[in-house]
């Protein structure tokens, strides 16, 4: 029950961070506890079952959520890189003088 | 499957497939495509005429065909005396205007479109009237609406074509929403589409639905046969070829409000006169139509113009007629189909005619014509055959019918309304006049002499004077008619010569119709320039009874509504960011306290342990001091959040989702109860 | 008798060709024949791919009786451990539009891409394996293989997004994946709570237990966890802000291949979670529904209604379809589901139509209303598919947007919702109003500038098959109905 209690204060903890900031690594941090939040929950109910269901659930989980945080990071390297800030209301600003925007 | 069944599936299954095959044919020979649409036109009316004997020599009992098409709906015809009449007009006026084209649209580009269309507009518009059930009626009503959208944009290069086009499919629409709202209804309560079903279980309806679906369906006839107050678009689509007008603007297409009546009619028994208020309306609405339609085509001096508004004001007569239509026996039900027939003869007649003058002139204003007479003689002699018809003067065509449709008026009692035709009658016989005046009498005008104008081919004329030829005999074919229609007529040919009103309608008419001419035309100072003087008629007339601009404020409204939607657009987006900078602000605020908090908690018991507690004035000054430290922290907090209150659209992204979250809960909570 | 390979085949052999995909991009780069061999290795994948799926779909029309088949990688001794798969029309209806719908944008892909030359191996893999994820997702038989597969999808449609690296399209990529990663988060959340009440994930083993559940308390938190996870995903309003701002960035032919098959699965997922696992006996969720399907429908065409850009304004009609989708789950009756069904194919062909036209038309410069005018005597082929899927989103027989609207419309009467019919019916209205402003612009203005375009005639022959595919569709809706009750009258929906 603990679990299920830390999990859901993990998932609130992370919808909090990503309404009050915008700093991307912060963003990211944010989703991270999200996702790891649900994850916890599942394997703690799965135990709870007593079936393997939960560890073979938590294998893929987190090959999935890895891809994406992978794709989020990588963005994020490329917007500092390209744009020399890591918040995203900058990236926003700068879109409408970016060369590249059309297609 | 009988005979009659298969010719019921062929007649309109045969052009619309044969409609594909134009760009395919055309790819060989543009002479082959011209003709293969005369043959399939020719091959559609031969398949629609081979029907009639069937219907005419029948007990007038509907012979019903059809198949399973999907998931329990049937598709099938319906062959009974309204389809079959109706079959057979759409069919002939197809021959004849693609006949016509030949001629008409010889140097037109983008002619395998126009075929095409056409072709499928005769497929469409019989599919329309023979239809055994609600849904596939309504898809072929869509189609011609289609076709009749495409046809009026053919010229879709001229920008005001497109715009007439798009005019014209939008106030249609209207109407079409309506009648997709009566079908729905009768759905929900009979569970059918199917005619034959709908018959038999009508009675089980109740008054009040019946009611709502017989105005919903009236709505659906005055969009689509342009009554009022949804006349206006007919005059718009005037912009269509000529040939296209005088097939879907004047002959068919427009008619598909009137058949849809009289189907209505014919379903529903009985029931018709139960109805509170519905006939009254539809003959108030027809008569208004009439008058309103017949002195706007007083005032235009657009010589299609003029047909557009003969053609509303016609449609009004009909229109009343079924209004005065208890059941399909009565008098107002034959009259009304029976002038449908003689209207489009003398109104096709004249939009051919129309179609040859513009093409000698290349113009559409009355104004610069005059004096046509010696030029195209035969046009002449036809255009006057089509006065005296659509005036209905005797013997023609249209002396008979009006004066059925006007029998019927008066038969109701109704004295109001019988006046108002009359004089709708005097004003057509004047405005028809004028047409004449105008075009073909006095001195050649300028514009004429410049165009050395030359009777119109041969391929033009002669669908005109066949249909001149049936405006000259179809009034004498009322006894054939009426028993084709298997309708018991008190009224017989002769009585119609020797009947009460025909003499006052006949003294009437002349005098009246001469005095009106007379009195608008010596008031001008010439007859070519239109009544100039600024007086409260010609201001209304100019701007036709003020209906377009009526539409134009409403549509201007709701560009304004719709931009003030655009204002919500920015409100709504608004509000996920207030709500997101109110946490922000909330957090920051906790943040810079708490922070302030332990920084000056650590001092004090910092200081405190270095100097004793000896030193509470000391602490005074550090309380002041944490105090103004933490309204300085929180300005510059609040500053900082003012510089930096979150403008992108992820936060609006999660803070909707957040509310969105609140409310499947709260709905949830709603259904499932705590 | 269908064997677990045949199930796996299809998509199997989608993931080899995506992975063969890059080192057979190197060789053709040397060849001269670029673009014929392109065509004809991505002719040859779907060769391969498409016999599977007839493969497994004519064993199953096969069958004497069409009811559910399960099956599972390990023959079923360790149910608990094993990705499960089952099949029914649903499913093997939805691998056959994924499979046709994805070969032809694909094939749109490589003509609107090499005209461009740009490197695109990756991106043809992406969407290969995009392709074999959704057919993973359509066919699998428990929460937990559909969670995977659709996860992979939707993370898959990021790297579609982002195919040109702007600020643009990184800021809505971005955007979307932290969407797609708090929505999956919910689901798993729900997910675990369902699988700690009924100790199983498999579908009907869910279902079964939910409808004999007693204390629905836990449920209901689970399932405003899934609906709230998913109805992110599908873009429901208010969750819908995602959808528009990616549509508009993603490159045509992603935006093309996500509304036409990433969006479709998502309502595909929507309908197989409502319908079939937690059904209203279980917990009933209709009005909640309900109100969600009115609100998007309104807001959806509102949003579209204000549109300049022309490319946003098909993105918000992606969110009103949704509206119309969730209006045909509400009803509830095999009809309903048959109309969502069909609504499905059409709405995905109608919106990757009008996407590729619209792409063909930016690949010019033309992107707001403005730019629009005229468009119509410049580009009249394009133009002319684009107004067939306007006149098809507007509900105008006899295109295929016509029957679909009256399926689910007729649907909606028939579950005693008629005011939802009647608000659809009144946002269809207004569909038909700017879409005809949309056809006004190309039509009746005056064009701004006269620059002569050639059409390129390869990229008209995916956009045609389309267009063609939408008037056929449209006069014999039958044929989708065979497909999904292939023996007459089929219980679609399971007995309550």
């Amino acid at each position: 029950m603990d679990f299920v209690i830390l999990s859901l204060v993990m998932l609130a903890i992370g919808v909090y961070g990503l309404l009050t900031n915008r700093h991307l690594l912060k963003v990211f941090i944010s989703v991270e506890l999200i996702a790891t939040g649900a994850t916890l929950n599942f394997v703690t109910l799965a135990s709870a079952m007593g079936k393997g269901l939960g560890e073979a659930f938590l294998i893929l989980a987190f090959s999935t959520d890895t891809a994406v945080s992978a794709v989020i990071l990588a963005l994020l390297v490329i917007v500092s890189k390209k744009y020399g800030t890591s918040d995203i209301s900058e990236v926003m600003k700068l879109q409408e003088n970016d060369s590249e925007v059309e297609e | 499957m009988s005979l009659d069944s298969i010719t019921g599936w062929l007649v309109w299954v045969i052009p619309l497939i044969s409609s594909l095959f134009v760009p395919l044919i055309s790819k060989f020979s543009a002479k082959a495509r011209n003709y293969f649409v005369v043959l399939i036109a020719a091959i559609t009316t031969g398949l629609a005429l081979s029907m009639v004997p069937g219907v005419f020599f029948g007990s007038g009992e509907p012979t019903v065909s059809s198949v399973v098409w999907f998931a329990g709906i049937n598709a099938g015809v319906f062959i009974d005396p309204l389809s079959v009449l109706f079959t057979s007009l759409v069919a002939f006026f197809g021959l004849i205007i693609a006949v016509y084209s030949l001629g008409y649209m010889a140097h037109e580009e983008g002619l395998t479109r126009y075929y095409f269309l056409l072709l499928l507009f005769i497929g469409s518009m019989i599919g329309l009237v023979i239809s055994d059930n609600l849904l596939q009626m309504f898809i072929f009503w869509e189609m011609v609406g289609l076709c009749s959208f495409t046809l009026i944009s053919f010229w879709y290069k001229r920008p005001e074509s497109v715009k007439a086009g798009t005019k014209v499919f939008i106030m249609t629409r209207i109407g079409d929403i309506a009648l997709l709202g009566a079908i729905a209804l009768v759905y929900v309560s009979l569970g059918t589409f199917s005619f034959r079903e709908i018959i038999a279980g009508i009675s089980s309806i109740p008054i009040p639905t019946l009611t709502a679906i017989a105005f919903l369906t009236l709505g659906g006839a005055i969009a689509k046969s342009a009554q009022l107050p949804l006349h206006t678009w007919l005059y718009s689509a005037m912009e269509a070829p000529t040939s296209v007008s005088a097939l879907l603007h004047s002959a068919t297409m427009v008619k598909a409000g009137i058949y849809l009546i009289a189907r209505f009619i014919l379903i529903i028994g009985p029931l018709a006169a139960a109805l509170p208020y519905w006939l009254p309306t539809i003959a108030w609405i027809g008569v208004l139509t009439a008058i309103v339609g017949a002195t706007l085509a007083f005032y235009t001096n657009d010589i299609k113009g003029v047909l557009a508004y003969s053609t509303i004001s016609q449609l009004g007569f009909m229109m009343a007629a079924l209004g005065t239509a208890s059941s399909a026996s009565s008098l107002g039900w034959f009259a009304s189909l029976y002038h449908m027939m003689s209207h489009a003869f003398f109104e096709g007649l004249g939009f051919l005619l129309a179609g040859g003058i513009i093409h000698a002139l290349g113009t559409r204003d009355m104004r610069l014509m005059g004096g046509l007479k010696k030029a195209m003689p035969i046009t002449f002699i036809l255009a006057v055959i089509m006065i005296i018809t659509t005036s209905g003067l005797p013997p023609f065509a249209a002396f008979f019918s009006k004066g059925l449709i006007i029998t019927s008026i008066s038969e109701t009692g109704n004295l109001v309304q019988t006046i108002i035709l009359f004089a709708t009658t005097m004003l057509t016989f004047a405005y028809s006049l004028r047409f004449m005046a105008l075009i073909f009498m006095g001195k050649e005008s300028d514009h004429i002499t410049k165009m050395h104008p030359h009777e119109a081919p041969k391929t033009m004329l002669y669908p005109a004077i066949v249909l001149a030829i049936l405006c000259v005999v179809w009034g004498v074919a009322q006894p054939l008619v009426a028993s084709f229609m298997h309708v018991e007529l008190e009224i017989s040919l002769v009585g119609a010569f020797v009947n009460l009103e025909t003499p006052i309608f006949l003294s009437l008419l002349l005098p009246t119709g001469l005095l009106i001419y007379y009195t608008y035309y010596k008031t001008s100072s010439n007859i070519r320039t239109i009544v100039s003087g600024k007086n409260p008629i010609t201001t209304i007339l100019s701007h036709g009874y003020f209906f377009d601009d009526i539409y134009n404020a409403i549509a201007k409204g709701i560009t304004k509504v719709s931009n003030s939607l655009g204002h919500f657009e920015d409100k709504y987006n608004l509000i996920p960011q207030k709500v997101a900078s109110g946490f922000f602000r909330f957090a920051s605020a906790v943040h810079s306290s708490f922070d302030v908090a332990t920084d000056q908690f650590l001092n004090v018991i910092a200081t405190r342990s270095i100097s004793g507690a000896s030193e509470i004035h000391k602490f005074d000054v550090l309380l002041d001091k944490f105090l103004s430290a933490i309204g300085n922290k929180t300005v510059s907090g609040a500053s900082e959040i003012k510089r930096k209150t979150p403008s992108t659209s992820l936060q609006h992204y999660i803070a909707a989702a957040v509310l969105g979250f609140v409310l499947i809960v709260i709905l949830i909570i709603l259904t499932m109860g705590v | 008798m269908i064997e677990i390979i045949d199930i796996i085949l299809p998509i199997l052999s989608l993931v080899i060709s995506a992975l063969l995909t890059i080192p057979v991009f190197r060789l053709i780069r040397k060849s001269s024949h670029k673009l014929a061999l392109t065509v004809g290795w991505f002719m040859a994948v779907y060769a391969v791919a498409g016999t599977a799926v007839a493969n497994l779909a004519l064993k199953y029309y096969g069958l004497e009786s069409y009811s559910v088949l399960n099956f599972t990688l390990n023959g079923g001794a360790l149910a608990g451990l094993s990705s499960s798969f089952m099949i029914d029309v649903i499913s093997i209806y939805m691998s056959i539009i994924v499979i046709a719908l994805s070969a032809i944008i694909l094939i749109y892909t490589v003509f609107a891409i090499n005209s461009n030359e740009r490197p695109s191996e990756r991106y043809f893999a992406i969407m290969l394996m995009l392709t074999a994820a959704l057919l993973g997702a359509v066919l699998s038989g428990d929460l937990l293989t559909l969670f995977i597969f659709w996860e992979a999808a939707a993370a898959g449609a990021g790297f579609l997004m982002l195919y040109k690296k702007n600020a643009l399209t990184i800021n809505s990529t971005l955007k979307y994946l932290v969407m797609i990663i708090i929505a999956s988060a919910f689901v798993v959340f729900g997910l675990s709570i369902v699988y700690g009440i009924t100790g199983s994930l498999n579908f009907t083993d869910v279902q079964q237990a939910l409808v004999t559940l007693a204390d629905k308390r836990l449920l209901v938190i689970a399932f405003i966890f899934i609906a709230t996870g998913y109805a992110i995903e599908s873009a429901i309003v208010p969750f819908h802000f995602w959808l528009p701002d990616a549509y508009t960035a993603a490159p045509s032919t992603s935006a093309a291949f996500l509304s036409a098959l990433v969006d479709q699965g998502s309502y595909y997922i929507l309908i197989r979670v409502l319908v079939f696992i937690i059904t209203p006996a279980g917990l009933n969720w209709i009005f909640m529904l309900a109100v969600m399907a009115a609100l998007t429908m309104i807001v959806g065409n509102l949003f579209a209604l204000i549109q300049t850009n022309v490319k946003r304004l098909i993105a918000n009609i992606c969110v009103a379809d949704v509206g119309y989708n969730l209006v045909a789950i509400t009803s509830y009756t095999s009809l309903g589901l048959v109309g969502n069904l069909y609504f499905f194919l059409i709405g995905g062909i109608t919106t990757a139509l009008a996407f590729m036209a619209v792409g063909v038309m930016n690949s010019h410069g033309y992107k707001t209303l403005e730019d629009f005018s005229g468009i119509g005597r410049k580009m009249p082929l394009v133009s002319l598919a684009l107004v067939m899927a306007g006149l098809s989103f507007a509900g105008v027989p006899p295109l295929g947007g016509f029957m679909a609207k009256y399926l689910v419309f007729t649907s909606a009467i028939e579950a005693n919702m008629s005011w939802l019919a009647v608000i659809g019916v009144l946002t269809s209205v207004l569909q038909t109003a700017y879409l005809f402003r949309l056809v006004n612009y190309m039509y009746a203005r005056k064009p701004k500038d006269e620059t002569v375009i050639n059409e390129s005639k390869r990229i008209l022959i995916p956009i045609f098959i389309l267009a063609a595919a939408i008037l056929i569709l449209g006069l014999f809706p039958q044929i989708v109905f065979n497909l999904l009750q292939p023996g007459g009258n089929l219980q679609l929906i399971p007995p309550i």
